[in-house]
């Protein structure tokens, strides 16, 4: 098997020196290491991604190979996961393979890749690429004043992970036209989409409005709705399978607001080939980040509103206000107040300070709070230092109430652009992490993650990073998707090439 | 020479894109015996698939912070659980298949977020991996322990594809366990391609068929009640495969598989 699934990769290496016309990138990550209180604690795993390109006129054909080798049985395997020729002349682009294509806002299809991150399904124990690509064909014109974008495939299910079969992997066949005129900055456009799977057909619309005002204003507005012989065609009834999204946002000198609203109902199709706004603050912090709310599908409205204002001497001020309320089976009403303010006191110092309330009674977390600061310190020449402190406090009534803390502390050091080493250390009581049962950690009142991180740009195309510790996991959201990262514990080695 | 290269890169290119589409690939299919399994629930207990021998065991696996599966939770209970709870051939189980943080804690809160009063077990990944699925889907296992339905959609949108194969697995009572022989029914030709042939000794009420993945496709139903002893179905637009047939009688039904081959 290993030596089977080396073959290829082999054959690559003399290629890459041969012909100048190919470009790509490849990622290899090694793990030592396992999951917390799962045996064998030192289990050994190869991951490895290889993208290749190669470019000719408007002609681009492209690939990307994985492999995954682990000491878990059956959870090894190697496949070409994605193929692409891509033709693009003037105003026309062609796609033929996979591809990544996201139609108006997403409400009703989109394609995505979370860039460089690697995704373990947690029962199949299997590592893979995080993207739902499609595997079809699409068309796509953009003139001056009409466009329209086309496409027929069928979708990725990324729950699933490469060892299981490719049919099973891809249920949803999308067949989907938008077109659009543009006009005076100003954009309407309309998407028909049908979505057949082995147990449904489902027809959406959706209607488009987009532009900027002024040079000061910027609007954008979407509203899709299902096409059903016995439901009307347009309205929010409880029936309808509908989404509405729209955001607004103004420009004035140091003053900035945004303002966006967000209506889904019965919104998550077929296996799950859409992805509406969020219209949830994403956040670099790692508590706030663990606590995201993650909009529900089946029901959810809500706004966020967030505003700034750049001082004259740099610093800035970032408010934020998020609502979002689920009707399911009960109401849930999630609210969340964030304020962040940066500021530079002497030529040497950058802080961060950030302030966090929620309440998310869907968690059953009607109380969470948190707050924390991020310092940077010149040491002069390329050398900085940083301090990463980060605390939460969460009330959870589950049974009793259970008041929960969590910590994050980090100290690095960096050398720009191609150097840096932290010591993260994070720590929780959370009974969902120390309270596993049957676990050696069950009696534990604490759970501690101390870890170490290096990485090191050793060229123009090779960056080496290594993990060694305890990594928390955990919910993680990127430009909008969310996914599970698991635990680990053990050693880590990453490789990032580009040629 | 610089087209040359070209063209040989491309037909390199090619040949590794044949080379290379290989995978290794294992799923459990609709019509299959379900693997059987032990797990342990919530609140300590363990649930064995092979003890519910004749009973038609509905699964749902979650993940027991994924907020999808918590979402459709409620309707499970109701729409689901709680629809056929009082039918003593049927029986639920929940399974938490999020392994690294699937503790007492954990789930019970899943439960009382959801409403869910069926049967939750904790640390249940493994059967995720037996049966070829993941979190967020439904299962149906008939009372024979053939696998009558795996969801391929996210559980929101096979709540009504779900219950109809509980309901089709639970009428099965009457002739559960006899062979198409032994209820005096005949089905020919098999492998069919045109029309395939029902023939029994007692009068036929309906005839279903359904595909691998638990769809019904074709549909014959004796309206005049006219109490035939022979019905026949055009299959003709039916693609290649293996299909299963129910038989409905006044005394209950006959179960079977159904190979259609051009």
């Amino acid at each position: 098997m290993l030596r089977k699934s080396l073959i290829p990769l082999l054959l690559f290496l003399p290629l890459v020196q041969v012909l100048g016309q190919l470009s790509g990138n490849n990622l290899a990550e090694y793990q030592l290491g396992n999951l917390p209180y799962t045996e064998p604690a030192a289990l050994s795993s190869l991951y490895d991604q290889l993208n290749l390109a190669y470019r000719y006129k408007g002609l681009r054909a492209s690939l990307r190979y994985e492999q995954f080798l682990s000491q878990n049985e059956g959870s090894s395997y190697y496949q070409l996961s994605q193929f692409q020729i891509q033709y693009r002349k003037d105003k026309l682009e062609l796609k033929v393979g996979n591809f990544n294509e996201t139609l108006g806002n997403g409400l009703l299809v989109r394609g995505y890749e979370v860039a460089g991150s690697v995704f373990e399904e947690e029962a199949y124990r299997t590592r893979y690429g995080f993207y739902r690509d499609m595997l079809g064909f699409s068309a796509k014109y953009t003139g001056d004043i009409w466009y329209m974008n086309a496409l027929r495939g069928k979708s990725l299910v990324n729950s699933l992970p490469p060892t299981l079969d490719p049919e099973e992997r891809r249920v949803d066949l999308v067949e989907a036209v938008e077109t659009g005129i543009s006009l005076y900055s100003q954009t309407l456009g309309i998407i028909v989409m049908r979505d057949s799977n082995p147990f449904a057909e489902e027809v959406f619309y959706s209607l488009l409005f987009s532009g900027s005002l002024f040079n000061l204003l910027s609007y954008n507005l979407e509203y899709a709705h299902d096409i059903a012989d016995d439901l009307p065609l347009f309205g929010m009834d409880d029936k309808s399978r509908y989404g509405l999204y729209g955001s607004l946002g103004v420009a004035l000198g140091s003053f900035g607001m945004s303002l966006e609203i967000k209506n889904y109902h019965k919104m998550f199709i077929g296996s799950g080939i859409s992805d509406p706004p969020t219209a949830v603050r994403e956040q670099k912090y790692k508590v706030l980040n663990r606590s995201i709310h993650v909009p529900q599908l089946d029901d959810e409205s809500g706004i966020q509103l967030e505003a700034y204002y750049s001082f004259p001497n740099g610093e800035r001020l970032v408010f934020n206000y998020t609502r979002a309320l689920n009707q399911l089976y009960l109401d849930y009403l999630f609210n969340e107040l964030f304020m962040e303010f940066s500021f530079y006191p002497g030529s040497k110092n950058s802080f961060t300070v950030f302030a966090d309330y929620a309440s998310d009674p869907f968690k059953f977390e009607d109380t969470r709070l948190a707050g924390g600061m991020i310092w940077d310190y010149s040491l002069g020449g390329q050398w900085s230092t940083q301090l990463h402190l980060e605390y939460q406090y969460i009330e959870r009534e589950i049974v009793e109430v259970d008041k929960i803390n969590n910590g994050v502390l980090i100290l690095g050091l960096s050398r720009s652009p191609d150097l840096g080493l932290s010591f993260i250390w994070e720590l929780s009581n959370d009974p969902y992490l120390t309270d596993l049962s049957g676990n050696s950690g069950s009696d534990k009142q604490y759970r501690y993650w101390p870890g170490l991180e290096a990485s090191y740009k050793i060229n123009n195309t090779n960056t080496l990073s290594l993990f060694a510790g305890k990594r928390r996991g955990g919910p993680a959201c990127s430009s909008g998707i969310c996914y599970e990262v698991l635990d680990f514990e053990g050693v880590e080695l990453r490789l990032k090439t580009k040629f | 020479m610089k087209n040359q290269v070209k063209h040989k890169s491309w037909i390199i290119l090619t040949a590794m894109v044949i080379f290379m589409g290989t995978s290794l690939s294992y799923a459990q299919t609709v019509g299959e015996p379900g693997p059987d399994f032990e797990v342990n629930t919530l609140g300590g207990g363990s649930f064995k698939l092979s003890d519910q021998g004749g009973k038609v065991v509905f699964v749902f696996l979650f993940g027991n912070t994924c907020p999808s599966c918590k979402a459709v939770g409620p309707t499970v209970e109701t729409s689901i659980y709680q629809e056929f709870r009082s039918n003593s051939d049927f029986v639920a189980i929940g399974l938490d298949t999020w392994d690294s943080s699937s503790g007492e804690s954990s789930v019970t809160g899943f439960k009382n977020s959801t409403g869910i009063t069926f049967p939750l077990a904790i640390k249940a990944g493994s059967v995720a991996t037996a049966y070829g699925t993941t979190f967020d889907r439904f299962m149906v296992i008939d009372r024979d322990g053939v696998l009558a339905h795996k969801g391929l959609v996210g559980a929101s949108n096979d709540v009504n594809t779900t219950k109809a194969v509980i309901e089709q697995s639970l009428m099965a009572a009457g002739t559960s366990g006899l062979t198409a022989a032994e209820a005096g029914v005949s089905v020919y030709p098999i492998p069919a391609s045109e029309e395939v042939h029902f023939s029994s000794n007692e009068p036929i009420k309906q005839v279903r068929i359904f595909d691998a993945a638990g769809r019904l496709v074709l549909s014959e139903i004796d309206e005049w009640g006219a109490g035939g002893t022979n019905l026949t179905l055009p299959v003709a637009t039916l693609g290649k495969g293996l299909y299963f047939y129910r038989l409905q009688r006044a005394d209950g039904f006959v179960t079977g598989k159904l190979l259609i081959q051009r």
